[in-house]
């Protein structure tokens, strides 16, 4: 039987957040929500559970309130469900994400993890090809659809074209759709059924990394300052084409302002 | 003050009814001495003056038929906060929409507000709790003062009541330019008689003989019953009386809601499931049922647009409702009752994350839009083509037999249908699916007909939607002539030359 994991985040509802006039998102009291990835990849490893059976177990790294995204996580039929929380994990980057996400697959024994290719947030991309390689696990990016054919079979899909790539496990899966059929909205047996199973709650010490692997002091980059990029504006101007040389030559001459 | 001349194809000369009516000038106040300016100028020429603000009303009483139009979309908007032993409470103009003001209290973004009581607004943002405005009128573009002046309610007035319940205060403009502010509380009627002076203003006057009718959903018509407060009078009078210029509304304590669609068997399992949990456990917010052929209607628009949600395949009817999200009981409470009307508990969405409850949101709105947008596309061929739907409650012991007369008298009439809303007030929408003008004409007769009965029944032809230009008929349908001329009598003591919003509740 597999032992799949989720890797999910709690983001704020882009909906709900504004900008400041200079530039800094807006986050007080805005509710949070299962990141739009996270929850492909929650939809991804329920189409692989019920293709190649196991259990599936939902984790999510942050303070008490990230609960919220892991029963969500139940509710659309995880059946597990950790929440990795401790305040030496605050302040971590990537790197120091990744190292405190791949001691806990260890711990776990999970021989495939699924996760978004980004969060909605951070935008990085950097945290599934840097559990596969701190795991020594194979990494499948950008996976939009599964199959099972045999074997499980996954669509990588990349700019031009697409590629079907049998899988072998143990495997890191980023995720970049949801496949067709997702539930559109856990049903309220789902929810009834999620309400009876608790979030397991993982410490530092739990999962034996030192201090200082993680948190600000594990971290190798720091945000030092969030500037709003001004939307780029161009003027139209209009060139008279009728004479195509003049015109091509007017052309030019803007061009060279 | 700013004004404009209004084009023919002005914003300002039509609103959701899509009936489009003539002004000479637009005017714009920013405050109530300008509304008082405006009016005292108007009152001296003799011209009509028609109030509009967000222009969402659907029985045309913002659209002008002659004179000048004030728009009140450059008023205030949030102005001030204040606490009291109820609770929270929000000082308010015109320019604020009930979406702004609800999405302002959840978030607490309330910087700029003054404090009408000391350190109110440090205290709200202070407070743990969140706090909200609970009226929800469907329409969240609406103007609040907009919902005052016409008594809006909505879904949730199953749980919170109408716009009236939340209303702690008012600032009018009387259409001879005198403001006065009337506290709920501070002036009652003897029997219906009014004597009473408000800010320096002697008002002597009687109320409207009749009953209204709050047995019902109802927005037919002024306020009046023996004893009551001078508030009343001007919340849902639709401005005919004097202009909001300022409002104080409550807030209340915000919860987590837990959104439910149970899509079940058929029409009457529905209705059943409806009336059961009415009176249930589960203690729903709202309960709103969609026929067999909503659900098929939304079926075929969510065809065409993937970000709606899609309904279970096979032909199903459905009950949308919100509850408590925190109680594991009343959800099995819930799922009980559901298998118990032939419905199932995997056959029924449950969300509770903004996300999905803003979706099962727009699943609702799908079955009005799309019949909106239908008849919009059939306006283009037949421009004098109208919405056909109906807006009337009757009491519970008469709910069932109402809907059978729907029934009856839409089959025999031919006409395409589907009935859908607030079934938890007794306040079904039947929406006439109208196919050319022949269908218009049958439509009206039924609809009339419709309304002569829930009046019969002890009901409303106008349970939210208003009276406003359209709706004038039913007035006399519900009150008689003696009670449509108590109601012109009030217009006449307080406006004598009918100026403000004419044509509006009684010509």
């Amino acid at each position: 039987m597999h032992s799949i994991g989720v890797f999910v985040k709690q983001v704020p509802d882009p909906s709900m957040v504004s900008v400041s006039e200079s530039g800094t998102l807006q986050r007080d009291g805005v509710p949070s929500m299962l990141d739009p990835f996270g929850r492909m990849a929650l939809m991804t490893a329920l189409r692989f559970r019920q293709d190649a059976g196991g259990k599936v177990t939902a984790v999510t790294m942050g303070p008490d309130q990230a609960e919220e995204v892991l029963r969500r996580c139940l509710e659309f039929g995880a059946d597990d469900a950790v929440l990795m929380t401790d305040r030496r994990f605050a302040g971590s980057d990537t790197i120091a994400t990744s190292r405190a996400l791949a001691a806990l697959a260890k711990r776990e024994g999970f021989d495939i993890v699924f996760c978004g290719m980004q969060a909605t947030d951070g935008d990085t991309a950097q945290v599934p090809p840097e559990l596969a390689a701190l795991l020594g696990y194979g990494l499948y990016s950008y996976v939009s659809a599964i199959r099972d054919d045999g074997g499980i079979v996954a669509t990588q899909c990349y700019e031009r074209y697409e590629q079907d790539t049998v899988m072998e496990l143990p495997a890191v899966v980023s995720v970049c759709r949801a496949p067709e059929g997702s539930p559109q909205l856990p049903s309220l047996e789902d929810r009834m059924r999620a309400s009876a199973v608790p979030v397991r709650r993982v410490a530092l010490d739990d999962i034996g990394l030192p201090d200082r692997m993680v948190g600000m002091k594990g971290s190798a980059t720091r945000v030092v300052k969030v500037t709003a990029v001004p939307g780029r504006h161009a003027d139209t101007v209009t060139v008279d084409g009728s004479d195509p040389d003049a015109g091509a030559r007017a052309v030019l001459e803007e061009v060279g302002k | 003050m700013r004004s404009i001349v209004p084009g023919p194809e002005s914003p300002y000369t039509i609103d959701e009814c899509k009936i489009r009516g003539e002004a000479d000038l637009v005017i714009f106040p920013e405050n109530a001495e300008d509304i008082a300016e405006v009016l005292r100028d108007a009152y001296g020429k003799s011209i009509p003056v028609t109030v509009s603000a967000n222009r969402t009303g659907l029985c045309g009483g913002g659209v002008p038929d002659e004179g000048w139009v004030m728009s009140l979309e450059g008023m205030p908007g949030l102005i001030g906060m204040g606490q009291d032993d109820e609770g929270y409470y929000v000082r308010i103009g015109p320019g604020v929409s009930v979406r702004t003001l609800t999405d302002t209290m959840l978030l607490k973004r309330i910087e700029g507000l003054t404090d009408l009581t000391p350190d109110a607004c440090g205290r709200f943002r202070r407070d743990p709790r969140r706090f909200f405005y609970p009226v929800d009128p469907t329409e969240m573009d609406g103007s609040v003062c907009g919902n005052i002046a016409t008594n809006a309610s909505g879904p949730r007035t199953l749980k919170y009541g109408p716009t009236r319940d939340w209303v702690r205060w008012i600032r009018v403009v009387l259409p001879d330019g005198r403001i006065i502010g009337i506290r709920r509380g501070e002036h009652h009627a003897e029997g219906r008689r009014f004597d009473c002076t408000v800010d320096d203003v002697h008002l002597s006057f009687d109320a409207p003989g009749y009953d209204f009718n709050t047995a019902v959903k109802n927005a037919a018509g002024l306020y009046a019953a023996d004893g009551m407060d001078l508030i009343d009078l001007f919340i849902g009078s639709e401005g005919v009386l004097g202009v909001i210029a300022e409002a104080e509304v409550r807030l209340t304590e915000w919860h987590p809601l837990l959104s439910v669609i149970a899509f079940m068997p058929d029409d009457d399992s529905a209705l059943s499931l409806i009336d059961d949990l009415r009176d249930s456990t589960v203690s729903p917010e709202f309960l709103e049922y969609f026929d067999c052929a909503s659900i098929d209607l939304v079926r075929r628009v969510s065809a065409g647009d993937p970000t709606l949600l899609t309904p279970p395949e096979g032909r199903c009817s459905a009950v949308f409702l919100d509850m408590d999200a925190g109680d594991g009981a009343r959800m099995r409470d819930l799922a009980d009752i559901i298998s118990s009307h032939g419905g199932s508990p995997s056959r029924t969405w449950a969300g509770s994350d903004a996300g999905d409850r803003r979706r099962m949101f727009e699943f609702r709105h799908c079955v009005p839009k799309s019949i909106f947008d239908y008849v919009a596309g059939l306006k283009e061929e037949m421009p004098a083509i109208n919405k056909m739907g109906t807006d009337m409650s009757v009491p519970r012991e008469q709910s069932p037999g109402m809907m059978s007369f729907y029934r009856e008298k839409l089959e025999e009439s031919g006409l395409e249908y589907v009935i859908f809303g607030h079934m938890g007030n007794f306040h079904p929408h039947v929406e006439i699916i109208l196919k050319d003008m022949a269908d218009l004409e049958k439509a009206r007769e039924v609809y009339d007909v419709f309304a002569a009965e829930a009046v019969r029944r002890g009901g409303s032809p106008s349970a939210e939607h208003g009276i406003g230009k359209l709706k004038r008929r039913y007035i006399g349908m519900m009150y008689g002539s003696g009670g449509e001329e108590d109601i012109r009598r009030v217009k006449r003591y307080f406006d004598p030359g009918f100026i403000l919003n004419r044509g509006d509740m009684v010509a």
